[in-house]
């Protein structure tokens, strides 16, 4: 309250931060709308069943589905209980938010890459492909799409052999 | 006094904002410590999905290293990730002053 009353204080002139308080306000204003709880449950079986530790392409391509049509969804997410100190449905009702986004990314990116590598294991291209994935993958937010980028890896000391290699064995 | 296969749990409730005293509520559940391996989290987390979502308490690693969710159980301070739950439970905020809502204190 100091802070606002202040006159040193600048005017926040951007229109976003209105914006952003009306849609992180949401979920404790309106009536109607989906349970967090019930929204978190949904992410986490998306992920588990989907975008678990193997990966398939044609489980990651239904991943996408879902999630596109999740998140169309919970838009509209409510709290039953209206407190403001430390509710934590609308915790995780904002955490949702980003989770789905975050879910999102690796979903997409994990279907991007044509190789196993490191934590990504794809059954459908088990090897390690040194010849076209040494490369790191960009996502940019262009009009509320991702729009997915490679960028070449900078090798400094060790350079790794442009081999197709088997996954997780030594060579 | 607690049945074959029931449990009960009494959580200290507050709400600064609202009461004026702090208030004990009751939750049962279904659990038999004989068969079954909860921990008290787990039962946290059972009574917040299911029974009750105004329930307010905080859990982040859930193996025992970042102690955010120490509370009193039964009188004890510990760690609720890592407490088996073996009959009736009694949970408290891990101080008694400070308290932001139910379970949570400011640190």
């Amino acid at each position: 309250m100091f802070a606002q009353d202040n006159k040193y204080t600048p005017k926040i002139l951007n229109r976003g931060v209105e914006k952003l308080i009306k849609k992180y306000l949401y979920p404790l204003e309106k009536k109607e709308g989906l349970n967090p709880i019930e929204v978190r449950k949904k992410i986490r079986k998306i992920a588990g069943d989907k975008v678990g530790i193997v990966r398939k392409k044609k489980l990651l391509r239904e991943a996408i589905e879902e999630i596109d049509s999740l998140k169309k969804e919970m838009q509209n997410q409510i709290v039953s209980f209206k407190a403001r100190n430390y509710n934590k449905e609308w915790i995780e009702s904002l955490q949702n938010l980003n989770l789905i986004q975050v879910l999102e990314m690796t979903t997409r990116t994990s279907l991007w890459r044509t190789e196993s590598r490191g934590a990504l294991y794809r059954t459908d291209f088990p090897k390690t492909n040194n010849k076209e994935w040494l490369k790191n993958i960009l996502i940019k937010n262009i009009k509320n799409k991702m729009s997915l980028n490679t960028k070449d890896v900078i090798i400094t000391t060790l350079t790794p052999p442009k081999i197709i290699r088997e996954y997780g064995r030594k060579r | 006094m607690s049945e074959n296969n029931k449990i009960n749990i009494r959580i200290l409730r507050f709400n600064p904002q609202k009461d004026k005293n702090p208030y004990f509520k009751n939750y049962e559940i279904k659990y038999d410590s004989e068969k079954e391996r909860l921990s008290v989290l787990n039962v946290l987390d059972y009574i917040y999905e299911n029974i009750d979502s105004s329930i307010a308490y905080y859990s982040s690693c859930r193996i025992g290293k970042c102690r955010g969710c120490s509370i009193k159980i039964n009188g004890k301070i510990k760690m609720a990730c890592t407490t088996l739950v073996k009959g009736d439970l009694i949970l408290e905020p891990i101080y008694n002053s400070n308290i932001i809502r139910d379970l949570i204190v400011e640190r």
